[in-house]
This record gives C-alpha cells, structure tokens and sequence, in this order.
C-alpha cells in the first residue's frame, strides 16, 4: 500500500523532468521529521495528567487494584476504547473497552447513561477457575487477573466462563486475550491507557478491599444492567451521584446469535452417541449374553466399533476447537477447579478403554470368519480371547461407567458457566437423552441390520426408548419458547429461535420429526430389509438433529453481559 | 510489561532441563507475550506497544472535526506506526476522542484510490494515468465552457482540505479557469454561523477561546450534543472549576442533556419563540446590561419591541417549556458572571436557522455577555476547516472575507496574487443549493467535487441525483474509490489523505494548526495541492500561480491576503512557528508577539461593522416548512449516531475498532409511548417514510426521543432519501433536522 509510486511514465524525451514526476516524487518522500519531529526527550508521561486517578499506595493485605468508574462524568466519547487500543498495541479489531448504554424510563421523560466496562479483575475470576491449563494467573499483591498467552491452548472456555464476556478469541493467534490493568504501567506509576485516554477522568484506580460483606459492587448502574456480582465478585466500583434502578441495557431486545463453536458441537454429539452406543450394548450383553450365538456376536462388534469410531471422531474433532492443539497435554493443569480438565482427564481414559472393549469383541467375529482355525495366528487370537472374554462384562460396565461420567463433567461445563440456559437439569437432560436417543436408534439399527429374526421385545424397547429420548427432547427445547416476551437471557433465547435462528431451529424440529416417525415405522417391518433401512434413516436423522440441537445450545445462548449499544 | 520477565531475562544458555520442562507445563513468557510488550516510549510517551516503539514524534493536527486536537504520531523510519494525543498541545490537553485516535486506519483502506479512474464506453471506471486524466479533464471542462460559457463549469468543495489547498483550487478555478460558481460542503455546517456573525458583528467571527468553557458560571448549550460530538470540547467544561451550571437546550435527552444541570426539552424547532421568550423576560425584568448595550451595540430598542409579544404563556404554548422553567433560565442567564451561549447543528441546520443563532448572539449582547473570559456567542464548528474554507477557499465570498461585487477588495486581491483585476469574477457564486439548482436547469453542466461527498449527505438525495445525471462530466477528487459520490463520477482524481500531505488547517477557537506528513499516499495518488498544479499546468495557467511551488509558499500568499483584515496572521512568520507554538489563533498581525495564551475577540468591545457596534438582528418566527399532520404525525429529527462516526462515513467505516463504537444497521428511535400504541416492540423491523421516500429500519425504543419524534442517525446513506430540501433563506444552509413522517411496523 505504502510502496513506492512508480512514475506516472518514462519522462520526457528531452530529459527534463515533468511536474506529474517531480510531484509524484515529492509524494513519496517524508519529511515530518526533518522538518517537525518532536525535539524534547522529556516531558509528561503518557498523556493528560492522570496522578489523581491513581491510588496514593499500593494494596495492602486482603486489598487489591480496582477500576472505579464515575458514571456522572461518563459521556459515551468512548476514548477509552481507542486509548487502549493504540497505546497496547491490540489487533486490528480487537478492544479490551466496551462502552454500552443503559437506558431508562423516568418521571421526567427518557434517561440515558453510558458506561464504560472492561474486566472486572474478580476476586473469585471465573476464567480463572475454568481455565485447564491455568493460563490465568491472580497476582496475589495487585489481585490484578493476567492471562499468560504463551500458556493458553485456545479452548476458549473462559469466554463462557465470564459472566461479562471480557476475555476475547483471537483466531489468528489461536488463543484468548484481554485486559490486564495495564499491570506494567502501574508497576512504574503509569495510569492505565483507558485512565490516561478518558478526556472526563472518569475512570481511576483504586484500591479496594477483599472479601468483605457488601452490597453489590455494581448495583450503580442498576439490578438489570450488568450480571450479578455473586458469581466472580467483581471489583469494579460503579459510583454515581443518581443511581438508577430502573436502568436496563440499550441492547436488552438485540438478538444476535452467539458464536456456535461446531467442533464442540459435533464432540459433545458423537461422544454421547458413543457412551448410548456403549450403553445399549450392555444392556444387550446383560440381556442377550455376549457370546450367544454368530449374531450376537457380530451385533456387539458391530456396536462396539460404531461406538469406538463415533467417540474416536468426537474428540478428535474437538482438537479442532483448541486454538493450539499441541499443548492440550496441558489440560490435567486445571483439575482442581475446571470441569473442563476433568472432561479431558475422564475422557482420555474412556476412549482407551472403549477400544480395548472394541478389541475384545470384535476378537470372536474375527476368529469366526478366519478361514483356516489351524494357524499360529489363530492360536494366538483363541488364547487372547480366551483371556479378553471373561473381562468383557467388566470392561463394559467400565467404559459405560466412565463414558457416564464424562458426560456429567461435559454437562457440569456448562451449568458452572452460571448461565441459565445452560443450567443443570436442563443440560444434564440434554445430554444423557442425546446419549439414550441416540443410543438405542444406533442399537435399533445394529439389531435389525445383523439379527434376521430379532426378539420383538428387543426392537420394541429399543425404539420406544429412542421415541421417548426423541420426544422429551423436543419437548425440553421447545419448552424454553415460552419465554420470548421476558427480558431475561431465557426470553433472549426465545427471541433469537424465534428469529435470526428460526431457519435452523425449524430444520432441528424437523429432523427429530422425521427420526420419530422413522422410528416407529422400523420396528414393524422388522429384520434386515426395510426395517433396517428406516432404523438407518431414523439415526441419520436424529444425529443431524442432535448436531443442530448441539449447534443452537451454544447459538442461542443469550445471558447478558455488560451493557451493549 | 516489565514488572513479569520472569524467564524472559533468563539467558537460554544457563536454562537447566528442569527450567525447559517447567516452561512447557506452565509457560509464563513466549512469543505471544512479548507481542503485547510495553516498553517506556521516550518522548514523553509513557510506555508504548514495543512493536510500535518509535524513533522520532511529531505533532499534526487532526483531520475530523473542527476542535482541533493536536496528536502525536509515533515515527519509524518516518512512518507514523502508531499515534496518541498530544499533552502539551493546548486544545486537547493530552485527550483525544476515538476518531483521532484512530486516525491513522482509514488510510489503510483496501479502497484508496491508487490512479485516476476513467469511465470508459463499457460504462465502468478504469485507470489511467495522470496525463490522460488531466487531458480528459481540461478537454471536457473547455469544451463545456465554450459551449455553455465559463460559468457552465463549477465546483463543489470541502471543509476537510489544507487552507492552502483551498486558496490554490479558489484561485486556480476562478482566476485560472474562469469559473464563477464554487461552494464548499460547508454550507451544509456552518453557512447559518457565517450569515449570523457577518450581519451581526460585520465579520464572520467566532469570538471565542476553548479557555471560555474553563471560566464560564453559566453555560448554554443549544442544539448541541457536546458530549459525542465533540467530546474534547466536553473536556474543557469538565475542566471548568467553578462548578457551571450547565444548560441544554434539544428536544432529545442527548448525552450532554443527561450530563447537564438542567435540560429543557423543547419541541422541535421552536427555538426562535424559546430564545425571544427568554429575551423578553430579561427585557421585562431589567436584567439587561444597559452600559454594554449602549456602548457597543445597535438596534437594542426594535429587539426589545419585537420580542415584548413574546410573552412566557406564548412561549409555553410553542415550545412545551413551562413559564416557570423560561423564568428560571432567564434568571441563570441574568445571574450568571460570565455566561456563554453555544451552538452547534441544532441550530445552523435549521428553516429559520440564521434568526436562531442571532437570537443567541442578541442574548449575549442584551447581557453583556461578550468580549469578558467565560463569554460569548459562540458557534462550535463541524469539519476541521471548515473554518478555512469560510476564509479561504474563494467560493462565495472573495479571499479573506472579502466581497467579489466590491472593486477595491477586487483590486487589493489582485495585487496579492500579481494578476490583473479583470481576472478576478466581479459576482458571487451561487450557494451549493443554487449550483444543484443550476444543473437542474442545465445552467451548469461540469462540476468538480473535491473531498466530499453530496452522493450520501446533500438533502433529499432523488432530486439530487436527479440533476447529477444531467451533467455532462463529473470529476471527483477523494482518498476512496467506493464513496457515493465516485461511483457516479466520470473522471476520479485519487488523491492524499490527511496524515499525507503538508498545510494548516484553522479550528472553531481561530486557532491555526498544522498537517504533517507521516504517511506515504498508495499508488500514484497524490495531495490536493499537487492535483491542483496538474490541473494548472494542464489548462495553462500556472503562471498566474508562479511560485506557489509548496503549501509553505501559499501560507505566505495567505498571510498577505489576510493582512489588514480582521483575520489577519502576517505575524506567524511560517510552518515552524505555528508548529513551535502548538497552533495560533488569528488575529496575529505583523509586529504582535507570539504567545501560546488563548485569546478571545472584542475585549474592547468593538465589532467589526462600520460604526463599531454589534447589530442586533431578529426576525418573525416563520411556520414549519412541513409540519406534522394526521398522515405524516411525527417529527423526523436528524444527526451524529455516536462519537466513533463522521458524516458519510467515508473514513470512520474503515476502521475496524470504530465501527466496533456504535449500533450498526439501519436503526430509527422512537419514544416507548409512540411504539407502544403503534404495536411497535423493541428491534423490529419498522419502515420510515416522509413524503420523499421510505427506509427500513429496526426500532430503537426508550432512548432520548420525546413522543411524537422520530430520530435517524445521519450516517445512514438512506437518511437523506426521506429529508426535505428546504433551507435557511439567508445563509442556504440545508434543514436536515426537520420533516414530517410516519413509521409503520413490517
């Protein structure tokens, strides 16, 4: 963009410049600096004077730094954004300011109030206690919150971790960032670049204590305006001279699609649909023994790889939602608070042993079809059976156990957001009748495409089980359509299913429709033939609609954070 | 960051094993650290991003709006990496508002024009080089005026270019090419303050210094929302220590309305009736400074008898404002020590908008609020310079202030520039409505549209497409290729930015205040003044401009045209003062030291008419050009969205971090009372339609609009689809701040 001109043409024959060269020429050449460049090494700081907006000393015991907003001097020029942007040297796009607007219906006509937010350096970070590999750090002198980027994979948990969506993705890097209270600035008693940029003063730091009982910290800027500060206790004090409760966030009724994270997505899908496949296939063993006959032998083969290659898929496409895969092995970091290491931690384990239960019974279906029983490498595979069989109940009951298990911690992702669509029961519902529908239609197919004459019991159960998982799922998700007129993140929710999302949400009710009636028609016609094919279809159908379900959790996912525009 | 490098000054020779493994599990330093490294910035910077750490700064003024702010661009190699507002700079103060900080993106845009662009026979824009353009320009231009005569050929200018570059194109159009007809885009801003200060001081005159926010008690803010607008002005009041008391005057709950002391909501233009209604309880109390009026001003008695029918019960009756509440403000007003009354579009882009700012310019004049620190009538200007071009640019009045129907001033214009007198038109241009007018009428048919863009903000943009379609060749010169305005050009001239280029440009406190250049222009496009001399050279007539070889010699052309004016400035030697001086206000004649202290007019209380004394001038107020009725019942009221947003958006759309600043999409804001009863819910989708035409938009309900208001930001290039094409009958500044419409949920 900023090369140098190529001359407009080769010049005059005579050799004398021509003025459209010259001018072009003189375009080209810089000369502020001989000309104007600042001569003085001394002088301010930074800019304005800011040594009233910084506290007199440094925290103490139980005190940390905080960001102290006045709000009556808070006009929406939104400098402090910009002033961040270019003195941090932040990406093209990339804001660790955000300036919303609150507004409100008064005696005395509109109200508006804009405020400026930023992170809140919680005592208890939310992203910090979510984070697997400990890529936050909570200076214990400054209780300043730092994101270590060279630390961070990219699994961008914090972002729902953070009632207040302050930490930020950035693709190109592959990991996460945001603010750190311009910590090195204030460790030579520098102002914040937003405490600097504000041409109002209205943001300062202050110190504030810690754990002590108080009343909301950001109640100033009214109950509906921000989250609660129970969840990560902030310490961003909001002050104003006129308060108002009645003040609600200008973006209150904007729906706009959250991001949808599709590798997670497709993860928390096919691995449910594992652990369902895992867990059908017990129950068959339990019922049907696991080595009765040729066919149910080739069913629990069938099953078990299905199941390895679906939970094999599952979390080799979650790689794809870490930023920087290659140090996922950082993950067992965050065990003690993050139940996204313990997802990993339980889920590792979980696909070794659903192998080695693959292994164990698709070892009898392999011996069965080798043509010739005398070879070494037959009498190698009887004695390994011979000793993998009696652990088959075992491993079974183990990899369901564990797969369960993992489940719940995926659940346990979410509902620790603290975010009410995401909330236990309802995501816990989701996810095991994700693993029970789609459980037992892969179950429903194995059974009719590989048992000529199956137990009608066995089909029956199999596709009531899967209607019920089908039909309460249906019924939970669209439940959440009665909240469309309520200004609360579930009423967001609503609204953008309702709206932006109404396409896909309509395709998701529409797969699961198909899957029903898929399933109900299967069992009827029975055996391999027809039934198998509809049983096939009814999985087909209800795995899409469960991806689309699993794409609109993450989508329609409307809590509010701070104030937007 | 240097308080945590921890393992950053480990030397890797002595790291051990354990280190290594450590810095694997738990990795507190790397790459994608130190890409966000702070180090100190030397220069007075504090601590800068290191990437950006730079070697040299320098000091330009910014090319937004008309406050002025000084800032600092970091230089690498010369290069502005990287910039941030100056503190010693005395406008600003070390603050700056998003805009200015983020001045340096939009010259990155992907759609900088890199040559000039010709429409070819397949209807679409090519390049070519300088030298076809300049050919194609001059060949189509002459032809036009030997066809339809010199004053078939006119141009539509700016407040966004170097004054040098304005004097050079005013020059070169009118003396060079024989053009008569020349407007700048700041008919759109500031035309009404230039009628309202030359019929009433005799000269087009901000009397004021941003050091006037610091010492006011009383501040009166019309139609201004100070805050978003022009947020370093904000600062100044901020500054204020005497604890002012702060009056809005709009009939939305702005941003400034909410930060005010007290704001009185009035219907929309109902202005006049309001500020007369003031008047008349000032008059009727006494509170009126007899020995200023006296000595200083002329006409006090007519005013006096005009506004005795503006009684407070009338008043109340027009403006919705209760007679208490009128009584009160008369009161701040009479009370005040040091009052000053400001304005900004509210009131020039009004019907009766001339009347409105004199009405204010009477009120300080009626108090004798005027001349003293914390004072005066005062217009907050909108561009950078559109202060320049009110002087300047040779459009509708000749240079400095002069008058083109006046021979002496003919005469004295043509000794400057060493060109005979005869050159020099001895009419004044039509205004910009006027030239539109003209192409209308086929009166004009070659027009040359110099930064700025009428494609997206001249009102009622049908009819003004319309007659661009009549022309028969359009040149636009700009930094983009995609404005409005280019994509129906047929020659575009690509030229340099801001940031790009050398000149002066003069802000809303007089003050004059330089343009460096930090960045190199893309491709083969190059500075207005350069165009200028091309064009010049390429008609023939750069002689008559011999010598005016940089914007540096044009200053000193400029100082001579002001010397003896009253915006005299032949005492700033050159570039290197104003930039040592961090900018200087005018006056400055020859022989008056230099300092840096801010300066206000008529602290001697003589005005610039002949006889010395202000005028005070008023006029019946006039019935709304479209006032609302059963089929169109609401006031559709106009302006700026946010701070992050200027004007068409040609610049401020480029950069990533701006248009992160404010709602995007079309967006129209209704009172809740209004929606409520036409079913309207918050976001939905709503259409807007005035006679003229309709937009879409979503509904934005419990902002600052009162009932019966409707309000569209601007920046939206449907906006001008649905406003009406009427104007100020004295200063032909268009009424973009009122019509009727209705709205309807889709």
């Amino acid at each position: 963009m900023t090369a140098a001109p190529e001359l407009d043409s080769a010049g005059d024959p005579d050799g004398v410049p021509r003025l459209v060269d010259l001018l072009l020429e003189e375009q080209s050449q810089l000369t502020a600096v001989e000309r104007f460049a600042t001569r003085h090494e001394e002088g301010p700081s930074g800019v304005g004077s800011y040594h009233e907006l910084l506290p007199a000393s440094p925290p103490g015991p139980g005190q940390q730094y905080a960001f102290r907003v006045d709000l009556d001097a808070c006009t929406g020029c939104k400098a402090c954004v910009t002033a961040c942007h270019n003195l941090n040297g932040l990406g093209e796009d990339e804001t660790w300011r955000a300036v919303g607007t609150l507004v409100a219906q008064v005696d005395t006509g509109p109200a508006v109030q804009t405020v400026t937010t930023a992170c809140h350096h919680c005592e208890d970070p939310g992203c910090l206690s979510g984070c697997p590999v400990q890529a936050y750090d909570k200076d214990p002198f400054t209780g300043i919150v730092r994101h270590l980027d060279d630390q961070c994979i990219g699994c961008q948990y914090c972002l729902l971790k953070c009632p207040y969506d302050v930490p930020q993705y950035r693709p190109e890097l592959g990991i996460v960032r945001k603010c750190d209270m311009c910590a090195g600035r204030l460790a030579e008693g520098e102002a914040p670049a937003c405490v600097q940029g504000c041409p109002n003063d209205a943001i300062s730091i202050s110190v504030v204590d810690r754990d002590l009982p108080r009343p909301d910290r950001l109640l100033a800027v009214g109950p509906g305006a921000m989250p609660a500060s129970s969840v990560t206790r902030p310490t961003t004090r909001y002050v104003s001279r006129r308060p108002r409760r009645e003040y609600a966030p200008a973006n209150l009724y904007a729906a706009e699609p959250r991001p949808a994270h599709d590798p997670l997505a497709i993860m928390l899908v096919l691995v449910q649909l594992a652990v369902g496949i895992f867990a059908v296939d017990a129950g068959i063993g339990w019922i049907m023994g696991w080595d009765a006959d040729a066919e149910t032998g080739t069913l629990h083969a069938a099953l078990a790889t299905a199941g390895l290659a679906a939970a094999g898929l599952g979390m080799g496409a979650s790689t794809a939602h870490l930023g920087r895969p290659r140090y996922a092995f950082r993950a067992f970091l965050g065990l003690r608070t993050s139940w996204m290491s313990r997802e990993i931690v339980v889920l590792g384990p979980f696909l070794g042993l659903a192998a080695a239960l693959a292994g164990a019974l698709t070892l009898p279906a392999i011996q069965e079809r080798l043509p010739d029983a005398n070879t070494a490498l037959a009498g190698v595979l009887a004695s390994t059976i011979s000793w993998t069989t009696p652990a088959v109940p075992w491993l079974s009951g183990a990899v369901v156990g564990i797969g369960a298990l993992g489940i719940f911690c995926s659940a346990m992702i979410y509902a620790d957001t603290g975010r009410p669509l995401w909330g236990m029961p309802r995501t816990a519902a989701l996810f095991f009748g994700t693993a029970l529908t789609l459980g037992t239609l892969a179950g429903l197919a194995a059974v009719l495409v590989c048992v000529p004459e199956p137990p009608t019991t066995l089909s029956f159960g199999l596709a009531v089980a899967a209607a019920a998982g089908l039909i309460g799922k249906g019924v939970v998700e669209s439940a959440i359509l009665g909240e469309r007129r309520n200004p609360t993140a579930l009423g967001g929710t609503a609204r953008l299913l309702l709206g932006p999302l109404r396409v896909r949400f309509g395709l998701r009710l529409g797969a699961a429709g198909l899957a029903l009636t898929a399933t109900g028609l299967a069992p009827l016609l029975g055996g391999p033939g027809p039934g198998a094919a509809l049983a096939i279809l009814a999985l087909a159908a209800a795995t899409a609609g469960e991806l689309l379900e699993r794409h609109l959790f993450f989508t329609s996912e409307a809590s509010r954070a701070m104030p937007g525009l | 960051m240097t308080s945590d490098s921890r393992d950053a000054s480990a030397p890797n020779d002595r790291r051990t094993l354990r280190d290594t493994v450590q810095d694997l599990v738990r990795q507190w330093d790397g790459p994608l650290t130190r890409d966000l490294l702070r180090a100190p910035g030397r220069f007075g910077l504090g601590q800068v991003p290191s990437r950006l750490e730079p070697t040299a700064t320098t000091t330009l003024v910014c090319g937004f709006c008309s406050t002025g702010c000084g800032l600092t661009a970091h230089l690498q190699q010369g290069v502005a990496t990287n910039l941030s507002p100056d503190p010693r700079y005395p406008v600003n103060l070390g603050m700056a508002c998003p805009k200015g900080w983020e001045a340096l993106s939009p010259l990155d845009a992907e759609d900088r024009a890199l040559d000039p662009l010709l429409r070819g026979a397949n209807g679409a824009l090519q390049p070519v080089t300088w030298d076809v353009a300049l050919d194609r320009f001059c060949t189509e231009f002459k032809s036009i005026q030997q066809r339809h005569g010199p004053e078939s050929v006119a141009f539509l200018s700016t407040g966004q270019i170097a004054t040098e570059e304005m004097i050079y194109l005013g020059a070169l159009a009118k003396i060079g090419m024989g053009m008569i007809h020349g407007d700048g885009n700041t008919r759109q801003c500031m035309a009404t303050a230039v009628s309202a200060y030359k019929e009433s001081f005799g000269f087009d005159a901000p009397p004021y210094s941003y050091a006037d926010f610091e010492a006011s008690d009383v501040i009166v803010l019309v139609g201004s929302n100070l805050c978003i607008a022009h947020p370093i002005q904000w600062e100044r009041i901020c500054k204020n220590p005497n604890a002012p008391e702060i009056i809005v005057v709009d009939p939305r709950r702005t941003e400034t309305a909410e930060a005010a002391t007290d704001h009185y909501a009035i219907e929309p233009r109902s202005d006049l009736s309001f500020f007369y209604g003031v008047a008349h309880i000032l008059i009727e109390n006494g509170w009126v400074d007899r020995s200023f009026v006296d000595a200083h001003t002329e006409g006090f008695e007519a005013f006096a008898d005009h506004v005795r029918a503006f009684k407070p019960e009338a008043v109340e009756a027009a403006t919705g404002i209760p007679a208490n509440r009128l009584h009160a403000l008369a009161r701040s007003i009479h009370e005040g020590k040091a009052v000053s009354f400001w304005w900004t579009m509210g009131v020039n882009q009004g019907h009766e908008a001339v009347r409105v700012a004199q009405s204010l310019i009477d009120l300080a004049l009626l108090t004798g609020n005027i001349g003293r620190p914390g004072t005066g009538a005062n217009s907050i200007t909108g561009q950078c310079n559109a202060m320049g071009s009110r002087l300047f640019s040779n459009t509708t009045n000749l240079f400095a202030g002069r008058d083109f129907e006046n021979p002496g001033h003919r005469r004295e214009v043509a000794d400057i520039l060493g060109v005979p007198a005869g050159r020099i038109p001895d009419q004044n241009s039509l205004a910009y409505d006027e030239i539109i007018e003209g192409i209308h009428a086929g009166r004009i048919r070659g027009l040359w549209v110099v930064a700025t863009n009428p494609g997206h903000s001249w009102i009622e943009q049908a009819a003004f497409r319309e007659a661009i379609a009549k022309l028969d060749f359009l040149v636009v010169q700009d930094l983009y290729t995609t404005t409005e305005t280019a994509e129906l050009a047929d020659l575009v001239l690509p030229a340099a930015g801001w940031g790009e280029k050398e000149g002066t440009f003069i802000n809303s406190e007089r003050r004059f205040g330089l343009l460096q250049k930090v960045r190199r222009a893309p491709g083969r496009a190059l500075a207005d003044f350069h165009i200028f001399q091309l064009v010049a050279e390429a008609w023939g007539c750069r002689d008559w401009f011999a010598g005016w070889d940089t914007p540096e010699d044009v200053f000193q052309v400029l100082k001579e045209l002001s010397r003896g004016r009253p915006c005299d400035v032949s005492g700033i030697s050159d570039y290197a003062a104003i930039d040592a001086a961090g900018g200087l206000q005018w006056p400055l004649p020859e022989g008056e030291p230099v300092t840096r202290s801010e300066r206000r007019l008529f602290a001697d209380g003589r005005f610039y008419r002949e006889n010395a004394r202000a005028l005070f001038c008023f006029a019946p107020v006039s019935p709304l050009p479209e006032a609302p009725n059963a089929d169109y019942p609401f006031a559709l009221l106009t302006g700026r969205g946010s701070s992050s947003q200027w004007h068409t958006e040609t610049r401020t759309a480029k950069s990533a971090v701006l248009q992160k600043l404010h709602r995007r999409g079309p967006y129209v804001e209704i009172h809740a009372t209004d929606a409520q009863r036409l079913g309207i819910a918050p976001e939905d989708r709503v259409q807007v339609e005035t006679r003229r035409g309709s937009l879409e938009a979503h509904a934005v309900i419990g902002s600052g609009v009162q009932p019966g208001q409707l309000f569209l930001p601007m920046h939206d290039s449907n906006t001008n689809q649905l406003t009406l094409a009427c104007f100020d009958p004295i200063s032909h500044q268009p009424s973009y701040k009122h019509c009727a419409a209705r709205i309807e949920r889709l």
